[in-house]
């Protein structure tokens, strides 16, 4: 539970913190292990311009319509049978303490000022963005991470061996760690009910909102309602639909009434994936690799054949020598 | 904000429909004469016991009909068809006066339609145009039942 009062990724312009220092490397660093990451940049597709899969589900909150009732965690405890918290689901007073996802609770909401309206508290549902090109599964060195052509961001917990690359590689601090076990700590998130997904219902936090605040459907369609919701409303929403371009985009999307930085989301990150800060120089690995061993044999062989041919002439006019004599 | 209202679903048609067309097993909209006083909603009843919804106070509280019944005055639709999916007569009873069922729109949440909300979500969300803020609705989660809802 150490995992659970996290702190907020920071806020600012962008800057190499350690953070983002370490997400690089680990990144270079999965890359250069046997290039998983540049061969998965694009969950498969090997394109640098891959804009995620077709028809692909995702996620809409509107924190404008959420009203703190914590529906969605009680049923997303219910849905991944995990143990009861120590206080209920109907206990307001969690809402004292800023909390993050951790291995027991895969989702938690947390409660904020409203700088617009003192009289109404602003309430942020957080769990894993599910993005189109995850940090998290092209760090992870042994494939235990899929985007999958539904939207979510599933793992393999039995390869998981636990070296912790996608904690740091996530740009959203969201794989929390599972210690009830020390010797075979496994990486835990939520995967946006994809069991359920694929039984034809919906992911159980968006099922159990009462408020209108979840709208799971097809990503590009949530995008063309999260638009329409800006145009009908404009003073009722920021014009941003968070989750759209960040980090190459993510499958949950965000509509809000206040600055996103309000709500403690990092709005320092690249609109391009994390990958695409490392693939340039890591692209040249593979070809270094290639082609230099090619270039010096074959300098190496041209300079054999002229020793060769040097001492056969050499060897040539010792025998006229010889002959002359 | 009053464009959605305007767009919200009929509460009390959706109920006293939708209670007529249960009691007689087909839906049968021409027989609703009478809005009943007091509305028990049982939509969620495997979390929460029955909602009573006093129907009549609320028509006094309410400025208009319109704050909580769909109106057409704003049509923001291409087409009748948007909404009223219905067959030919149960729609022509429905522009004669009589109105739609909330259930007729918002029944079962697909995520192919992810703008149409189901029944539940689509009467709370008119619910929490005006109660929200009221007591402690809309900061702790136990508004939830010190507002409407009883626990089982």
């Amino acid at each position: 539970m150490s995992d659970s009062k996290r702190p907020e990724p920071p806020e600012g312009p962008m800057c190499l913190t350690r953070r983002s220092f370490l997400s690089i490397s680990v990144l270079a660093g999965a890359a250069a292990l046997g290039t998983p990451a540049i061969a998965r940049s694009a969950q498969g597709q090997g394109s640098p311009e891959f804009k995620g899969w077709p028809k692909s589900y995702g996620m809409l909150t509107d924190f404008t319509a959420c009203v703190g009732c914590r529906s969605c965690e009680k049923a997303c405890n219910e849905a991944n049978r995990m143990p009861a918290p120590e206080k209920p689901f109907d206990d307001a007073s969690v809402f004292e303490e800023s909390r993050w996802p951790s291995a027991t609770a895969y989702t938690v909401v947390n409660r904020y000022k409203n700088s617009a309206d003192s009289s109404r508290p602003l309430f942020r549902k957080i769990q894993c963005n599910h993005c189109l090109e995850p940090a998290c599964a092209t760090a992870c060195p042994i494939h235990a991470y899929t985007k999958t052509p539904e939207g979510a961001v599933i793992y393999n917990k039995d390869l998981c061996f636990g070296c912790r690359y996608c904690v740091v590689a996530c740009p959203f601090n969201i794989p929390a760690y599972d210690y009830s076990s020390p010797l075979d700590a496994k990486i835990v998130k939520c995967i946006l009910c994809f069991g359920r997904i694929k039984e034809g219902k919906i992911p159980a936090c968006a099922e159990a909102c009462p408020a209108g605040a979840l709208t799971f459907g097809r990503r590009a369609d949530l995008l063309k309602l999260a638009r329409k919701r800006i145009i009908d409303s404009p003073e009722k929403y920021i014009d941003h639909i968070y989750g759209e371009r960040e980090v190459g985009g993510t499958s949950w999307l965000y509509l809000s009434g206040v600055p996103f930085e309000q709500l403690g989301f990092p709005t320092n990150l690249p609109e391009k994936p994390l990958i695409e800060l490392s693939k340039g120089y890591l692209s040249t690995v593979p070809v270094i690799f290639t082609t230099f061993p090619a270039i010096f044999g074959m300098v190496y062989a041209v300079m054999r054949h002229n020793e060769r041919a040097a001492g056969k002439e050499e060897r040539s006019k010792q025998h006229k020598e010889v002959d002359h004599e | 904000m009053k464009k959605h209202i305007e767009k919200a679903p009929s509460l009390l048609a959706c109920v006293v429909l939708g209670l007529v067309a249960v009691a007689a097993g087909s839906p049968s909209w021409g027989d609703v004469k009478k809005i009943p006083d007091v509305i028990i909603l049982k939509d969620i009843q495997n979390r929460y016991g029955p909602v009573t919804f006093d129907h009549k106070k609320h028509t006094t509280l309410a400025e208009n009909c319109g704050i909580c019944h769909h109106t057409h005055a704003k049509k923001t639709y291409e087409t009748c068809g948007d909404c009223h999916t219905q067959a030919a007569k149960i729609l022509k009873a429905a522009a004669n006066g009589m109105l739609m069922p909330c259930s007729g729109c918002h029944g079962e949440y697909s995520p192919e339609t992810p703008g149409m909300p189901d029944l539940k979500v689509a009467l709370h969300k008119k619910c929490f145009t005006c109660h929200v803020g009221m007591g402690d609705l809309g900061e702790s989660p136990m508004g939830c039942v010190n507002t409407c809802h009883t626990r089982k």
